[in-house]
């Protein structure tokens, strides 16, 4: 007898939850799911990624409550009734899945030096259209459409050798031009196109193609739009790694 | 005499029509004119009561809904979705004939997955994606030709939302991008192999003319985003395109100064990407107010002088027409009734009594940073000679803040609620305006607020669609509503007409998204508008064989 009693019971709160949560949501939706905060899912925009975190009931309470200051995070005490913020965080709660293992503890921050920084800067500066970034990806930024330099070892910038680069003939008068091959599938070739500032992935049909194991294309002519003291820091950079 | 008369009327009547769209919708907005106005006239409105659906489609992808213009070139029509998929469809059944699916990225930039349509030119479909790639199709198989990944959009926190426009012999698109640390650009990429032709980017850089309206660093942050399509006069070989605001949005404490060529109507040579001229329209932005929406092409009579104009309705709530040969301002007049970021706007285009959002405090501001109207598309009559405009009437409570710039993350300086105006209620109309003295004609009310565009025809009718989900056609010269129909999802997008065989077809997406979408919530009472993304293509009903 008991136990049913604490079964019903126990169903009557999980269907206030039930009601809180789908409340929260709404409120969700219209406070804090604009693509520029946490996103609809919570799982995009500026403001951190609310799903697959496990949080603090009363931390979440704070949170919403007094918001964060000097972060974007707003309180929600002036514009939320307190019944309100129940319900938020209920929702906000769900989203966390309870599942995520904790993370990691963060590896002490490696210190680059004033160079390697410069370097950096050098090697994805959007000023340049067609910097290193743009064929390269270094720590989840830029286009890996050349070797991965991560685990290259780099003797001098000028002077690599670049053995991979065709040259591809496409039939149909088009002239030729300087060629990465990316995939064969079938009858199609897929090659990057190394002639403008921007590399292009293009698709022929085998048959409409022919490609020369040379080139005259040298990792020089993408150094253009640098001075050698710009590349030694981004040799500096790439060094630092 | 007579026949010399009737050849004379004949030409009279091309010229007036020469920015209308006949038999196909071959760019965003109809053609190059940006009018959104089709020369059909086969429902008018004395028939547009017998309307009724020709075939329905659905694109099975329903994140975002259906945002896109559909593209109609040869009795063909190509259809693209949030998440990069393409199809090709028979104009006059529905019948797919083609489907391509870009496989996209999981990082999204804050701009999300948006997609107002392609490109169709030069035997290719063009697809700009929400990880900033550019992709060319064939256009009679669907296969890829080239992609080129514009710039790494986990760097730039940029990517492609709206429709790339073909231009001669090279594809143009532009990026988003303005409301994060980033310097906006257009880029014009060579249809046949995805060479790049040019790049043109809306900051002046070290050493050019306009850098100085930037201080220190700030221009390599400042916004100046070309997230909308741009128009093109094939006479005077300019191509225009609206620039975005200048970021931070809200806060000009790091970029004291113009600020070019945020807010500005830039005119470019297509061939080269130089600049022609520019009219900037709102000098140091701190109301997040692109000057990015449609420019309407049109040869106007002002103070007695014909003049080749640009007429441009802006977020700002105001309409600014400019002549777009030479750029020179000749007149702006408000569109909505709650403003005051300025009183005016003074007889030479300069900006009267701004009224700046300040640290430390919550000002009401209108119109908010949705703008008076969103990206939806006005549409322009050379019958009624009138401009129709989806208007809002919203305001925006905004909050500075000071921010340091990180490149390619969120670099607002601020942030807005939507609020109604002070002393007003909220409110969404349909009306019609003369586009030089900004008379309003006639004006209808939404139930809630409208953000698809408008498509105005030579049968004398408006079309447009509802968050509740109606299509709808208003009467161009009375705004009486003849004729509305359920397609049971709410309309974000942009609807079309085209004719197959004689018949003509009137083509609307249904289906709810976008980021300002999401705001629905917040301001209206009811239910909230339904996801879903199909396209519903109407047409009368065909005479019984």
């Amino acid at each position: 007898m008991r136990r049913a009693l604490w079964v019903l019971l126990m169903a009557g709160a999980s269907r206030a939850q039930d009601g809180a949560i789908r409340r929260g949501e709404l409120l969700y939706r219209t406070n804090c799911a604009t693509p520029y905060c946490h996103g609809p899912e919570g799982a995009a925009g500026r403001a951190p990624r609310l799903i697959g975190h496990r949080y603090n009931l009363n931390g979440m309470y704070k949170v919403i409550t007094w918001g964060i200051p000097g972060t974007g995070m707003p309180e929600f005490t002036t514009r939320l009734k307190t019944e309100e913020i129940a319900d938020l965080v209920a929702y906000v709660m769900t989203m966390g899945g309870g599942s995520a293992p904790a993370p990691a503890p963060a590896a002490p921050p490696r210190v680059p030096s004033p160079e390697a920084r410069q370097g950096r800067a050098l090697f994805f500066d959007a000023a340049r259209t067609g910097a290193c970034g743009s064929c390269h990806e270094l720590e989840g930024w830029g286009v890996p459409v050349g070797p991965d330099l991560a685990t290259s070892r780099i003797p001098d910038l000028r002077t690599i050798a670049t053995t991979h680069v065709m040259t591809a003939r496409p039939r149909g008068g088009e002239p030729p031009f300087s060629a990465l091959v990316v995939e064969r599938i079938g009858s199609r070739v897929r090659v990057y196109d190394l002639t403008a500032p921007i590399p292009v992935l293009r698709t022929f049909a085998a048959s409409q193609i022919a490609l020369d194991p040379a080139s005259t294309w040298r990792h020089d002519q993408a150094l253009r739009l640098y001075t050698q003291r710009e590349l030694d820091l981004i040799l500096a950079y790439l060094r630092s790694l | 005499m007579k026949q010399a008369l009737l050849l004379l009327a004949t030409a009279a009547a091309l010229c007036a029509q020469t920015g209308a769209a006949g038999d196909d919708w071959p760019h965003y907005y109809g053609a190059y004119s940006a009018w959104r106005y089709s020369a059909l006239a086969q429902v008018n409105r004395g028939n547009v009561q017998k309307l009724a659906p020709a075939w329905v489609f659905q694109t099975g992808d329903y994140e975002n809904g259906l945002q896109a213009t559909p593209i109609v070139s040869g009795g063909v029509l190509y259809l693209s979705t949030s998440n990069a998929w393409v199809f090709a469809l028979d104009g006059a059944t529905g019948r797919l004939i083609w489907e391509y699916r870009f496989p996209l990225s999981k990082s999204i930039p804050l701009y999300g997955k948006q997609n107002r349509g392609v490109a169709v030119g030069r035997g290719r479909v063009y697809l700009g994606t929400a990880d900033n790639h550019l992709v060319a199709l064939d256009q009679a198989t669907g296969e890829e030709v080239w992609q080129v990944n514009v710039e790494d959009s986990r760097q730039c926190g940029c990517n492609i939302t709206g429709a790339p426009l073909v231009v001669k012999d090279m594809v143009i698109t532009g990026v988003t991008g303005g409301d994060s640390a980033h310097r906006g650009y257009l880029t014009a990429f060579d249809a046949a192999t995805g060479h790049m032709r040019w790049r043109f980017h809306t900051i002046p850089g070290l050493g050019q003319k306009g850098h100085e309206t930037w201080p220190g660093e700030s221009w390599r942050y400042g916004g100046g985003a070309t997230w909308m399509t741009g128009s093109f006069d094939r006479d005077l070989n300019l191509l225009y395109w609206g620039v975005g605001n200048a970021a931070a949005d809200l806060n000009a404490a790091l970029r004291r100064g113009d600020n070019l060529y945020t807010d500005s109507v830039i005119a470019l040579d297509p061939d080269t990407g130089k600049l022609q001229w520019h009219y900037q329209e709102i000098p140091q932005d701190v109301w997040d107010y692109d000057a990015s929406y449609e420019m309407e092409l049109v040869d106007l009579a002002i103070a007695g002088r014909p003049r080749k104009a640009l007429v441009h309705v802006t977020k700002s709530g105001f309409t600014w027409v400019l002549d777009r040969k030479t750029g020179e301002f000749l007149a702006a007049w408000p569109y909505v009734k709650n403003y005051n970021w300025i009183t005016g706007i003074s007889r030479d285009g300069k900006l009267l009594g701004r009224n700046e959002p300040e640290a430390g405090k919550t000002k009401l501001l209108c119109p908010s940073t949705i703008g008076g109207k969103s990206w939806n598309q006005s549409a322009y009559s050379p019958r009624t000679g009138w401009v129709y405009i989806p208007v809002l009437e919203i305001c925006s409570d905004l909050i500075v803040r000071d921010e340091d710039p990180q490149e390619g993350r969120g670099f607002t300086g601020g942030n807005w609620i939507m609020k109604p105006p002070p002393h007003a209620k909220q409110e969404s109309y349909l009306a019609a305006f003369d586009p030089v003295s900004g008379k309003q004609q006639w004006s209808v009310p939404a139930t809630t607020w409208l953000l698809a565009s408008v498509l105005a025809t030579a049968g004398d009718l408006v079309f447009t669609g509802d968050p509740e989900g109606n299509f709808f056609a208003l009467d161009a010269q009375t705004g009486k509503r003849l004729w509305s129909f359920p397609t049971g999802a709410g309309h974000r997008g942009s609807a079309i007409t085209y004719s197959i065989g004689g018949r003509q077809y009137i083509a609307t997406p249904s289906g709810w998204g976008s980021l300002i979408g999401q705001a629905h919530a917040a301001l209206w009472p009811g239910p909230l508008p339904r996801s879903g993304s199909a396209l519903f293509v109407f047409a009368l009903p065909e005479a019984p064989r």
